[in-house]
């Protein structure tokens, strides 16, 4: 089946590119009969192939997504997310799969047919965010595909997903990270509790009109450095704030617009 | 309801809002919530001091301020409002200083109102009682005493109700009422006096009538003591006593010294004492003493506290015994101090006068200056105050024992 996307191979498309000198071991049957006739000498015809890419989006449905408790904007727009970036794989013949990695991996075959889209909203809806640190083993999973989505907030095993988001850019996938941060995380509308990490719950830190400046301070450091980790290793990384139309954001992202 | 110590009250009120406070700003754990990031806080202590809109432990709260302010209730020491700004204790002379005991109460009268206390003194002793109506007091023979007459006022002080009390001293302050103790007794009223002057009794004659027997050693000592010249108050009786000397003290209100001539029993074997003592004079000679049983209001005492002489009412005047029996032998009757003695057990009923005024300096200090006594005080200061107090201290150590009991309970929840 013809993609959207250009093939790195050239071969027998209808869409003719060019002539090219008949090589020994050349296909015969791409032979121009009629241009050897008229000029006795063999031109292969040369076409563009069109080719599909199997894409595999890995959504994070840890503990951590589960954010803010009252609304889950987070892992709604990572859902959101998710199904604009599955349609839009879709749309151009590829096929699109999904593992969502959350108290446990759960897959949707990639599949080029009519009706996968609504397959992975059904598998999306029937997931609910909990566990966590099964990330970096879905990632591992989705290795088969060439294009690879990680849609996630990184909270959770970071090192060992930039490690393995590097490997696979090595081995010529083409990996985008979809980083979520939730409004919640970066503006101050209350104080005076204490912050629990609800995935891993030894973690509780008071915050305070005092304290949240210097948390600011490290958590935009991290994401800053976690971004630039990403870049120099090849991955597209995209940060997607949840106060962000996810149409928005999904047509941002398949532009290629950090 | 009033308050004698209103300041505790106050800061027990004072008090209890800092512990308001506190239930508000009490270091606690802030609300855990859920927060992805919580890792990029920063480490501070999560016990960290709040402000709350409500106070923490409502009930443990309520506990500590209900003892704070009981007892700062029971620290101001509560009262019942009196009745009256003022009320007064009277003190009445009922000696034989005063000319007559009618007057003194008609002068009391003119002070006297329903709830005043009154104290009444004769010799040594005070009565308090509530009501000046029904008084109705023969004429005192006793010598007065102001010192007993102030501590009854003291003591009254508690049974009257008003603001501040008033001391009305009614007497005809005569020297002989005043002692060394009546200064600083006086001080114990702290507050100004008022005194009231009533007219003094006169002198009673102090000459003696002897009826002796021959050879008496107390005639000479009566001569050289000039106490046979003038009107005779004194009728003094070596041997047997007549009706007709009974009839002659009623009469006169005369003293009946009935002195024996007692000698030596030598079947209760002798008996000899060094010395004998009456009023303020002191003879030291080799007595010899009869054992006697004396009834009546000692007047003279040996020197080991056994009593010597006594003097009881009889009708208008007394009959005073004396038991001292004369040594025959030796100067005893030409001595100075023997003759003291005797004068002063010769002395008409209640002893030695000395009726003159006092001085103004000792009316002054009697007088005192400045407010008056607050009830409030006078009460606290001699313990008289409401025993509500007690009650409400008890409570509150009750509820301060139940206190640690409370907190334990609500720290283990």
């Amino acid at each position: 089946m013809a993609g959207a996307h250009p093939s790195q191979q050239r071969g027998l498309g209808a869409e003719f590119t060019e002539f090219r000198p008949y090589r020994q071991g050349d296909d015969p049957r791409r032979l121009d009969w009629k241009l050897l006739a008229r000029t006795d000498k063999a031109f292969q015809r040369i076409s563009t192939e069109r080719a599909t890419i199997l894409t595999m989006i890995v959504v994070d449905a840890s503990a951590s997504m589960a954010f803010p408790a009252n609304s889950l904007d987070k892992w709604m727009h990572a859902r959101q997310l998710t199904l604009g970036l599955a349609a839009v794989a879709h749309q151009s013949g590829d096929p699109v799969g999904i593992l969502v990695a959350g108290a446990r991996i759960d897959r949707v075959a990639p599949r080029t047919r009519r009706g996968v889209v609504a397959e992975v909203a059904r598998a999306l809806g029937a997931v609910e965010p909990d566990g966590g640190k099964l990330l970096s083993e879905a990632i591992h999973f989705a290795r088969a595909a060439r294009r690879i989505v990680v849609i996630s907030d990184f909270l959770e095993e970071t090192e060992e997903i930039d490690r393995r988001l590097r490997e696979l850019v090595v081995e010529g996938h083409e990996v985008h990270a979809i980083h979520i941060v939730a409004r919640e995380e970066l503006e101050q509308n209350r104080s005076g509790f204490l912050a629990v990490d609800p995935e891993d719950a030894r973690i509780k830190r008071p915050i305070t009109d005092q304290s949240w400046t210097r948390y600011r301070e490290a958590f935009d450091g991290w994401r800053q450095s976690f971004a630039a980790q990403l870049h120099v290793a090849g991955v597209a990384y995209f940060e997607v704030v949840t106060n962000e139309e996810p149409a928005h954001a999904v047509r941002r992202i398949a532009a290629g617009v950090a | 309801m009033t308050f004698a110590a209103p300041l505790f009250l106050f800061g027990a009120g004072a008090l209890s809002l800092v512990i308001v406070a506190l239930h508000l700003l009490a270091r606690r754990t802030p609300k855990p919530s859920p927060f992805p990031t919580a890792r990029f806080v920063p480490l501070t202590p999560i016990r960290a001091p709040s402000m709350a809109r409500r106070p923490t432990d409502l009930l443990l709260m309520l506990l500590r301020i209900a003892i704070v302010m009981i007892a700062g209730v029971a620290f101001a020491r509560p009262f019942t409002a009196p009745q009256r700004d003022l009320a007064r204790v009277l003190v009445l002379d009922h000696s034989r200083s005063v000319a007559s005991i009618a007057q003194v109460v008609d002068s009391a009268m003119a002070y006297f109102e329903p709830g005043d206390a009154v104290v009444v003194f004769a010799g040594d002793t005070a009565v308090i009682l509530q009501n000046l109506g029904e008084l109705d007091l023969p004429q005192g023979r006793k010598a007065g005493n102001l010192t007993a007459g102030i501590i009854g006022a003291v003591r009254a002080v508690a049974r009257v109700r008003a603001d501040s009390v008033e001391l009305v001293l009614v007497s005809a302050f005569a020297e002989e009422e005043w002692d060394a103790a009546t200064e600083m007794v006086r001080a114990e009223w702290k507050g100004r006096a008022r005194l009231v002057a009533v007219p003094a009794a006169p002198e009673h004659p102090t000459a003696v009538e002897i009826r002796s027997v021959p050879g008496d050693p107390l005639d000479a000592t009566l001569e050289l003591a000039r106490l046979v010249d003038g009107e005779f108050g004194v009728r003094l009786i070596r041997d047997v006593v007549s009706a007709g000397d009974s009839a002659w003290a009623d009469s006169t209100s005369g003293a009946l010294v009935v002195w024996p001539r007692g000698g030596t029993n030598a079947a209760s074997g002798i008996d000899t004492v060094g010395a004998v003592v009456a009023w303020d004079a002191v003879s030291v000679a080799p007595f010899t003493r009869s054992p006697v049983a004396l009834d009546g209001d000692a007047v003279a005492h040996w020197v080991d506290g056994v009593v010597a002489a006594v003097e009881r009412p009889y009708g208008n005047g007394c009959q005073r015994d004396v038991h001292i029996a004369i040594p025959i032998r030796g100067d005893l009757v030409l001595r100075d101090s023997w003759r003291e003695l005797v004068r002063r057990l010769l002395s008409p009923c209640g002893g030695p006068q000395h009726l003159d005024r006092l001085g103004n300096s000792r009316l002054a200090t009697l007088e005192g200056n400045g407010p008056l006594w607050p009830r409030a005080n006078a009460v606290s200061d001699h313990g008289a105050a409401i025993p509500a107090n007690t009650v409400l201290l008890i409570l509150a150590l009750a509820l301060f024992a139940g206190e640690p009991v409370l907190r334990r309970r609500r720290g283990s929840r």
